[in-house]
């Protein structure tokens, strides 16, 4: 009797194992003798942290081969920013300067509840630049900018320690004309590509047009001119939150209503922006806004209120709508904004909070040494395996300035160290002067 | 899923049967947390010993602990977690086992708790022990191998983990 039916559906199961069997034959080296089916590896592996993994690369090549194969990165990423593994929240990117020099200083604080610990990351942007925004985060890449006119962009794989910088576009912002470009960051997932949003922004004169928006794709880095439908212009040098890969910006519109603030988002899917209403924000009242669980979000609070913060939330068909109050007991200085879990990030006397909405408990917290009060931003951050062509490793010039620097500071002196040994250096100097 | 109309109506069992011949009694509804053995059940095979040449006695008795522990109604979230933690703190070998017997058995929540735990305890080791644990001989020359470390040298810095536990 079993071996009727039952063995077929065994059978079909027993096949499948029997074929990893013969997988393991044919498609990896037959010199590896790894006894273990390769999905189980898989699946094991792409739980893994990059460093760990970058590690494993040497184990043997069907392992080395895995690793860099597409699927595994995406489901490697999938794990790596997965809020259901919520027991140890992602890590946090943060921007910090020095109180001192004021130098820029990129961190990452891993919140994990046995070992939460803070390390200072080689940052590629060049030191020699004065000024550096986190435009934010996207499939474990990060963008920075020189802001206000973007002429330095790169993308960076922290995990990785690569980057490269992104090549500007031919259309040049006119002084007089222009007041500043702001910079976006998107992924299309269909086409696997990260795309770089760059909008110009005019001064203000009589007639003021609306923004000139640019996309750059990482496959091509090619710079493609795209249209204002909507007509806005953005407030800020950067967007204001990224989620699941779309960009958000605080923006002006004018119509027959007259003008107003709206949100502008960039639809990834069709490459077109749209708008959004804002929650209605008073004057006295502070707003920022948020990924919340990978929707919109949006933390206000009254400015002279520093225990209360109030949780709004974007729905596709209701709109905005007050999700929560959050009772700060401990009082806060500056809100730095919120977790994709829900957890509020805030500045306190002498350190970060992070504070459970939920449980109003304080879950971690955490400072970054010699850090200018108030200088904080933060990021949420997940890791992953994934590259943009044309990477290179993170060299240690930044941390060798670094170093420089502080000797100069014991001593005394308080200046910005300029290295131009590096022919890339020089070349990026000479292109700014 | 689990409350299948049998706990209404009568209490159906299965027998199991381990690739070294030991046999084990279990209820339905609890076995058929093991999607290949829905199917089997539903295929109608339910009325005689299934046999399991993939999984021997000791895992088979852990897979067992784990269906009873996550399919019955009396034990409640507190119970499941700290079941659930004791058990991924058997040896690396052992969970290894019970991670091919629930990929065979397609039991989703196992596989998924033990490739978390295998990943958690060797995050930390080193490349030789890994292929210990794994049963890997390396096919790299030691050419290849040293390139491919010195691509990232910092991922091989720190407190490396050489033991195969």
């Amino acid at each position: 009797m079993p071996p009727s039916k039952g063995k077929g559906n065994g059978k079909k199961k027993g096949k499948g194992k029997g074929s990893s069997k013969k997988t393991k034959n044919t498609l990896s080296d037959p010199t590896s003798s790894c006894i273990f089916p390769r999905e189980i590896i898989s699946n094991i592996l792409s739980r893994l942290p990059v460093k760990t993994l970058l590690r494993f690369r040497c184990v043997c090549q069907p392992w080395q081969k895995l690793i860099s194969k597409p699927n595994f990165i995406a489901t490697h990423f999938r794990h790596s920013s997965s809020l259901q593994s919520a027991t140890c929240t992602s890590p946090i990117f943060i921007h910090t300067r020095h109180f001192k020099s004021f130098d820029h200083v990129l961190s990452l604080f891993d919140p994990h509840p046995d070992s939460s610990s803070v390390v200072e990351l080689d940052s590629p942007f060049p030191s020699y630049f004065h000024d550096m925004l986190v435009v934010g985060c996207c499939n474990g890449i990060v963008c920075l900018s020189q802001p206000p006119w973007g002429e330095m962009i790169t993308l960076w794989n922290p995990a990785m320690r690569k980057y490269r910088t992104v090549k500007l576009s031919n259309t040049k912002p006119l002084m007089g004309i222009h007041s500043c470009v702001s910079i976006g960051l998107a992924y299309d997932s269909q086409e696997n590509d990260l795309l770089i949003l760059s909008l110009l922004c005019f001064r203000p004169a009589e007639t003021r047009p609306p923004d000139e928006v640019e996309m750059c794709s990482t496959k091509s880095f090619s710079w493609k001119k795209m249209k204002n439908e909507v007509g806005f212009r953005v407030l800020g040098l950067i967007c204001n939150v990224i989620i699941k890969g779309v960009p958000y910006w605080r923006a002006i519109v004018e119509d027959a209503h007259g003008s107003r603030e709206v949100l502008v988002y960039f639809d990834v899917s069709k490459k077109v922006f749209d708008k959004l209403p804002m929650p209605g924000i008073r004057v006295e009242t502070e707003g920022y806004l948020v990924n919340l669980e990978d929707s919109l979000g949006m933390l206000i609070w009254e400015k002279t209120d520093k225990n209360n913060v109030n949780v709004w939330v974007m729905d596709d068909e209701d709109g905005w709508s007050k999700k929560c109050n959050v009772g700060i007991t401990f009082g806060f200085d500056r809100i730095l904004g919120c977790l994709r879990n829900g957890d509020i990030v805030a500045e306190n006397e002498n350190s970060v909070l992070l504070f459970d909405p939920v449980t109003s408990s304080v879950k971690a917290k955490f400072s970054i040494e010699n850090a200018k009060k108030g200088s904080y931003v933060i990021f949420d951050y997940s890791e992953s395996l994934v590259l943009i062509g044309g990477m290179l490793p993170v060299k240690k010039e930044a941390a060798e300035d670094k170093l420089a620097r502080e000797d100069l500071l014991k001593a005394g002196i308080n200046m910005k160290v300029f290295t131009t040994k590096n022919p890339q250096q020089a070349a990026f100097a000479t292109r700014i002067a | 899923m689990a409350e299948a109309s049998s706990s209404i109506t009568e209490k159906f069992f299965l027998t199991l049967k381990s690739s070294d011949g030991d046999e084990f009694v279990l209820e339905e509804s609890i076995a058929i947390q093991s999607i290949t053995i829905k199917n089997m059940v539903e295929d109608g095979c339910s009325s005689s010993v299934i046999p399991l040449s993939k999984v021997d006695t000791e895992t088979l008795i852990k897979v067992i602990e784990y269906m009873k522990m996550h399919s019955s109604t009396s034990s409640n979230e507190e119970e499941i977690e700290n079941f659930d933690k004791k058990f991924v703190s058997n040896s690396i070998n052992t969970i290894l086992n019970i991670l091919e017997a629930a990929n065979f058995l397609d039991i989703n929540n196992l596989l998924e708790l033990c490739a978390e735990a295998v990943a958690n305890r060797i995050k930390n080791k080193t490349p030789e022990a890994v292929r210990k644990i794994f049963n890997i001989t390396s096919d790299f020359t030691p050419e290849e191998e040293a390139e491919i470390r010195n691509e990232t040298p910092w991922a091989f810095e720190g407190n490396l983990d050489h033991s195969l536990d």
